[in-house]
């Protein structure tokens, strides 16, 4: 048990609290979206260059970049709009395979060497940023731009029907995700002190969604989720290199006995059903 | 080509519609005074529901125009038209599963409220919030159905979703309301009480158009009538003089039933 | 010099057909997604190693034994991933499959070690000299073997019973239900099939390349997933002629113009076709699985 208190370990649940955070923003639009991976490189490798060869802070490398990546994810989030569903979720596991190829022939940021020389990033202030996060789905969550989100998940004709301009949503729900992802490709770079092209390629990607729906593709969900996946297989040091065996174990378990996941919608409901007395009366 | 009508809420020009061999809708043309509650009948394909749609802005017609109160809406994208003012319910019932009651009726509200990346900067607290909160609930009151605002709207049952599907369309405060076979499945009293609650939007100057089978709906709503068949509008008139044409009974009944 | 470009390119292409038709089988009919099909092919390779190598046994015998290895893989997926899993949950399966592949390579990883095992003697069945092109006969087996195939599967689905009850289900699983046809059962022959047929994959491909590793099956396996896409999802023809013209394609983009981008251009066709042909190259224009 002594696993959890490295600070490894939890540098590695926020890094990845935030990159799930940023496929939820994509899937609670009810785009199935897993181009997580790319705008994370995208991000590590901007954030890089910027501290390293240019010198900036750290948090204004994070803005600029997260701000570049957003502009890239709503380019991209055009012709996304044609494509739904599994052909949006395969299309963008293209784009991650293409970026990958991208990164892997720029020299300048080091190409399939990899690109160092990152000054480390303290657990204090990369919790700031998962907190930051954090609060801006919460606020998502609980506004209007949530609702027209969920609105559109769930009927997006319909939606459309209703006054709710999908197209402009939809690329504000790319663009967002795409900046949270660059935040945590930055702080991914920075915490690893070396980045590589093959770090963001598709099972990046694959992992985010295995923490996403083990959690229940709620928010609490992403809490709950994310931590027991990434401390896990951590957890028991003595199976040794049988650690990624078990870890396989674990999700085909998990997908068998609760594949709504550990934290589904309905159930969050039916707790607030239980306790709406305590609670006070507003609309969820 | 006709002069502008003042008092034509909605005017549809020679409106065709063309799905690759299928002609759904052939040259329809139709007037529907402001104010008034129009009926649009016709057997099942007739292309009253595709009309609707080319209204509502689903899909552009594939000749010719619509025009809401003057304002030509041919070709605009279906939430620009809903914020014009027109809101619609749907044959096959079609809300958001997993909201609220509530939540569906706020969603609806498209006037003057921003959807968009500027709410996340307003509170769901803030006065004005509370009035929306507020009207939303009188709507839901309307149809009967405040007391059920926290259902999830999936879980109702048939009758409550239909009005639950009016409240939302309401919600918009619309001028245009379009209602596709509202009372399908209702019995005759709920029936009834729609037609009730019809009555008092168009007293209040909301201008209404209903596909409708329930001839005693229509009859006891509709100021005027449109019959469809083929694509084609074959007749108009007040309910009485449509119920009792001859070419209206035959597109319902068949030759052989004259 | 280009026509041997070009037909290195069709031995290259019959590799990924041969992975992709069995995407295509599982897709096409089942409507789901094995993303352990990959490393099951992989698992084929090592078990047709080991029976090569180690049990010194002929080169067609070990091509048996890695198509029943993979079988029985496919077995154990079947019952792990597909069995229980609620269909009401479409990405349950899916990421069971993901487990699995990881369960699959890092056990091989763990057996055999994370470096690729080399056939320590040179797979030399001779060669074929047509004019000035040179055909290796093992790629030429693999390429005849992809063809075999191709009509193999093409006569069973059209003409057999159990083709007829993959295309019922493939059109409409519920109607298949209600008419009688076991759909648990259509679905362990797929997948047990599929996952042979991977597995033969895995030890030709092996063979060719002089070595087998834990970790080709995600590389292999996702660009002809790309494949499947590209050549129509339900189509296993489809599947078949594309990865011979990705193939193609690739050789090309090595020989004329660089191999920095070669691993891209798959993707960068597959993009261009979900957003101008969804359907596919070869796929019917109402072909809507979605």
């Amino acid at each position: 048990m002594g696993v959890l208190f490295s600070p490894v370990i939890w540098a590695y649940v926020g890094i990845n609290l935030i990159l799930t955070l940023s496929l939820y923003l994509n899937f609670y639009c009810g785009q199935f979206s897993l181009g997580v991976a790319a705008f994370m490189g995208l991000g590590a490798y901007l954030s890089a260059v910027l501290t390293v060869t240019y010198g900036l802070n750290l948090n204004l490398a994070l803005l600029i970049s997260a701000a570049a990546t957003c502009g890239v994810g709503v380019l991209l989030a055009f012709p996304a709009l044609r494509l739904k569903g599994f052909y949006l979720a395969i299309a963008t596991i293209g784009l991650v395979e293409i970026f990958r190829v991208m990164f892997k022939n720029i020299s300048f940021i080091g190409g399939t060497a990899g690109f160092s020389g990152m000054m480390g990033t303290s657990l204090p202030l990369l919790y700031a940023w998962v907190i930051l996060i954090l609060a801006l789905v919460w606020k998502i969550e609980n506004s209007r731009l949530g609702w027209a989100m969920r609105a559109i998940h769930q009927d997006e004709t319909v939606a459309e029907m209703m006054g709710l301009n999908t197209t402009y949503l939809k690329v504000v729900s790319f663009g967002l995700s795409a900046a949270v992802a660059a935040i945590g490709g930055g702080l991914y770079a920075h915490y690893m002190f070396y980045i590589d092209p093959d770090a963001f390629g598709i099972h990046r990607s694959l992992l985010i969604l295995l923490f996403l729906v083990f959690g229940g593709q709620t928010m609490w969900g992403v809490l709950v989720g994310v931590p027991i996946l990434t401390i896990l297989p951590e957890a028991v040091p003595q199976l040794g290199g049988m650690r990624m065996v078990f870890y396989g174990a674990i999700l085909i378990l998990a997908m068998n006995l609760r594949p709504q996941g550990m934290v589904p919608e309905d159930f969050i409901r039916s707790l607030r059903g239980k306790y709406s007395h305590l609670l006070s009366a507003r609309t969820r | 080509m006709p002069a502008l009508d003042e008092n034509a809420m909605l005017i549809a020009e020679g409106v065709s519609k063309n799905f690759g061999g299928i002609k759904a809708l052939n040259g329809v043309c139709l007037r529907v005074h402001r104010g008034s509650v129009t009926g649009v009948i016709g057997p099942n394909g007739a292309g009253k529901t595709t009309f609707f749609n080319i209204v509502s802005g689903l899909f552009a017609p594939s000749e010719g125009r619509v025009l809401l109160d003057g304002r030509d809406i041919t070709g605009l994208r279906a939430h620009q038209i809903a914020r014009m003012g027109v809101s619609r319910t749907f044959q096959v019932i079609r809300l958001f599963p997993f909201m609220t009651v509530l939540e569906n009726v706020l969603v609806g509200q498209n006037r003057n409220v921003s959807h968009g990346l500027f709410s996340l900067f307003h509170s769901l607290r803030s006065g004005k919030e509370m009035k929306l909160k507020n009207r939303a609930m009188e709507l839901l009151d309307f149809v009967g159905l405040a007391d059920r605002h926290n259902a999830l709207a999936g879980e109702l049952p048939y009758g409550s979703q239909r009005r639950l599907e009016l409240a939302r369309a309401l919600a918009a405060d619309p001028a245009l309301l379009l209602l596709d076979e509202v009372t399908s499945g209702m019995t005759y009293q709920e029936s009834m009480e729609i037609a009730e609650r019809v009555r008092i939007l168009r007293n209040k100057g909301c201008t209404v158009l209903v596909i409708e089978h329930d001839m005693n709906f229509i009859g006891k709503i509709c100021d005027h009538v449109t019959v469809l068949n083929f694509g084609c509008k074959i007749m108009e008139g007040t309910p009485l003089q449509v119920q009792r044409d001859p070419e209206v009974v035959e597109a319902y009944l068949g030759k052989d039933y004259q | 010099m280009f026509l041997q470009q070009l037909l290195n390119g069709l031995l290259l292409g019959s590799m990924y057909s041969l992975v992709a038709i069995g995407y295509s089988l599982i897709f096409g009919i089942l409507n789901l997604l094995n993303l352990a099909h990959g490393e099951v092919f992989m698992i084929g390779g090592f078990v047709g190693l080991y029976v090569a190598v180690n049990l010194h046994q002929p080169i067609l015998v070990s091509v048996v034994a890695a198509a029943v290895g993979a079988g029985l893989c496919g077995l154990v997926l079947e019952i792990t991933c597909f069995r229980y899993i609620k269909k009401e949950y479409p990405m349950a399966p899916l990421l069971a499959t993901v487990g699995f592949a990881l369960i699959l390579s890092n056990l091989a990883s763990l057996v055999s070690g994370a470096e690729p095992r080399m056939f320590p003697m040179e797979i030399d069945l001779g060669h074929l000299q047509v004019g000035s092109l040179y055909i290796s006969n093992l790629q030429l087996t693999m390429f005849v073997f992809a063809v075999l195939l191709m009509v193999v599967i093409d006569l069973i689905v059209k003409k057999t019973k159990i083709g007829r009850f993959m295309r019922a289900t493939a059109e409409n699983a519920d109607l298949s239900r209600l008419v009688g046809i076991d759909i648990r059962q259509v679905t362990r022959i797929i997948l047990v099939l599929s996952s042979a047929l991977g597995g033969a994959a895995g030890i030709l491909v092996g063979m060719r390349m002089g070595k087998v590793s834990p970790f080709i099956g995600s590389t292999i396996g996702l660009k002809s997933l790309a494949i499947m896409v590209i050549g129509g999802l339900t189509d296993v023809r489809g599947s078949m002629f594309t990865g011979l013209i990705i193939g193609v394609i690739e050789v090309l983009v090595v020989a004329y113009l660089s191999s920095a981008y070669v691993d891209g251009v798959v993707w960068v066709l597959l993009i261009m076709i979900l957003l101008y042909r969804p359907s596919g190259l070869f796929g019917s224009p109402q072909a809507g699985m979605l």
